[in-house]
């Protein structure tokens, strides 16, 4: 059999601190507000804890080789984290995980980044946004979420989805429960239901002038804020919601080890999907170097490889790379060749996808483990 | 010319790092630059539109907004008309003669009800100093 090509730094401690060492100022320079002085005690000790988690799992994808495996840890923990401590600050905010006619009215709903697919007709067509939240003040205002959204996908593409949505850490968590599927086969053509979701979303939400997505179909409603049951109408909300969560995000990721909900059913995967096509980074199958022994096919959560080859639905998350037993896949920077530089391909791709999921997990992260002690102290 | 183009690919690869970093660290330069864009303004379906009248009744602040006719390319046939209640001291509220959107209209407020002569309410919420209320339009033609 070939020999897997091990990067650079793998298993040198030396090479590795070298790679690790300007992360850990970035890491320091990311979490400052939390690390800085004026907060209590349990804050400042969460964000040592954080700064020091975050390093070590850096550290463990650069000395290991292995990237998956350690960027899951932080991403599921972060997403954990995350909701723990968006819920405590709504409870703080509006003393309820609910929100009301009132929050509608008024315009404070924090927006959130899977709502920029509904939100794309009416802005080109009416010039206005279709989402009862805050443009620049208050949590998640519209246009951060932008800037990141835009930003960061120009970047990363779809690695979005595996490095920093604080709701893919959920399905990321639950698909790797049990070691073996109990459902073996899921046809990944499943995967384009997920773009027809996008054009259905956009096109319903543009005609009624309201999100739909987020109004009637979001499974991690269950863990964020939901609508307030008052009626009818809100209460079958609130059914399809939970619903949702349990099918989508709890028992199909389970007996299939697969995202499902990631990969055939949310509109915004099918939309950072199309940011792989303008992106500089995607993860590169070298024939020459395959063995058909197919492990990369069942090992990938998103259903986006075919014929052993990463196709445009790839969340970069580094689980078929880290699999292959040949180093046929490898993360690869278009227009150069696969062959060669493969550490500084995953080197430099790693870097901005591990800043961009302490940017956007770093502050919650803090947050929620503070909380938690708390409540032990 | 493949030398050429790894470098330049690199390049762009390296400069991942530094527009991230850019992102987080200027952010709030970034907002008032989205800012700038022309859709950035919440549709007047959610915000109730412009504030076209401001009345005062007593101590109380009434903000009438302008009749909303939602529709994607033109205003539709229904729309609706906000009125925002203000600095009100008290749990309930009657407001008599009030103009709104050509009619006149009065008004009753309670924490768990709206209701208006004439005009139906279609949304109302209780708010900290008041009440925002919804009172349905349809165009005549
Ligand atoms: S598919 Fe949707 S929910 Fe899943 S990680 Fe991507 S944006 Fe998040
Ligand atoms: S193709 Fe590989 S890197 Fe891409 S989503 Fe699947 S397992 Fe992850």
């Amino acid at each position: 059999m070939k020999n897997k090509p091990t990067y650079w730094s793998t298993g040198r401690i030396g090479r590795s601190i070298l790679l690790t060492a300007p992360m850990v100022l970035l890491i320091g320079l990311m979490l400052s507000g939390n690390l800085a002085g004026g907060q209590s005690y349990v804050h400042t000790f969460s964000a040592v804890v954080a700064l020091l988690f975050f390093v070590s799992m850096f550290w463990m994808m650069i000395y290991t080789g292995r990237t998956d495996r350690w960027r899951a840890v932080v991403f599921i923990i972060g997403a954990l984290l995350f909701c723990i401590s968006f819920i405590s600050n709504l409870i703080e905010v509006r003393s309820s995980m609910t929100f009301s006619d009132a929050e509608q009215l008024t315009c404070t709903i924090p927006f959130c980044h899977i709502v920029t697919t509904m939100v794309i007709i009416p802005a080109a067509i009416k010039q206005t946004i279709i989402f009862p939240g805050s443009l620049v003040e208050g949590y998640a205002s519209i246009s951060s979420m932008l800037v990141i959204v835009l930003g960061f996908s120009i970047v990363i593409g779809r690695g979005f989805c595996s490095w920093g949505c604080f709701y893919g850490g959920w399905d990321d968590g639950t698909s790797r429960i049990l070691r073996r599927p109990v459902i073996r086969r899921v046809n990944s053509a499943f995967r384009w239901f997920a773009f027809a979701m996008l054009v259905l979303m956009a096109l319903w939400s543009a005609e009624s002038l309201s999100p739909k997505y987020c109004e009637w179909l979001c499974p991690f409603k269950a863990v964020t804020e939901n609508e307030r049951i008052v009626d009818g109408v809100t209460l079958v909300k609130n059914i399809v919601f939970y619903t949702l969560f349990v099918v989508l995000v709890v028992v199909l990721p389970l007996l299939t080890r697969k995202r499902i909900q990631c990969a055939t059913f949310c509109p915004m995967g099918a939309l950072l999907s199309l940011f792989n096509k303008i992106n500089v980074f995607d993860v590169r199958h070298r024939a020459d170097l395959c063995i058909n022994c197919g492990r990369c096919d069942k090992a990938c959560p998103m259903l986006a490889i075919e014929n052993h080859c990463p196709t445009l639905t790839c969340s970069k998350c580094g689980r078929c790379v880290d699999e292959c037993p040949t180093g046929a896949l490898r993360y690869h920077v278009r227009g150069t060749s696969p062959d060669r530089h493969f550490t500084w391909a995953r080197t430099l791709y790693i870097y901005p996808a591990y800043i961009f999921m302490v940017t956007l997990l770093g502050g919650s992260f803090v947050n929620g483990l503070a909380l938690i002690i708390n409540l032990f102290i | 010319m493949k030398k050429i183009i790894s470098f330049f690919a690199y390049l762009w690869a390296a400069l991942g790092t530094i527009i991230i970093l850019a992102v987080f660290i200027g952010m709030g330069g970034w907002q008032q630059l989205a800012m700038r864009l022309p859709f950035m303004r919440i549709d007047p379906v959610f915000t109730g539109g412009t504030v076209v009248d401001t009345l005062q009744v007593d101590s109380v602040m009434v903000l009438v907004h302008e009749p909303v006719f939602p529709g994607l390319f033109s205003e539709g046939d229904e729309g609706f008309v906000q009125i925002d209640v203000r600095q009100c001291p008290t749990d309930t509220l009657r407001l008599d003669s009030l103009p709104v959107a050509g009619n006149v209209i009065a008004l009753s407020l309670t924490p768990a009800s709206a209701m208006a002569n004439d005009l139906s309410v279609t949304e109302f919420a209780r708010i900290s100093d008041g009440w925002i209320v919804r009172l349905e339009l349809k165009k005549l033609d």
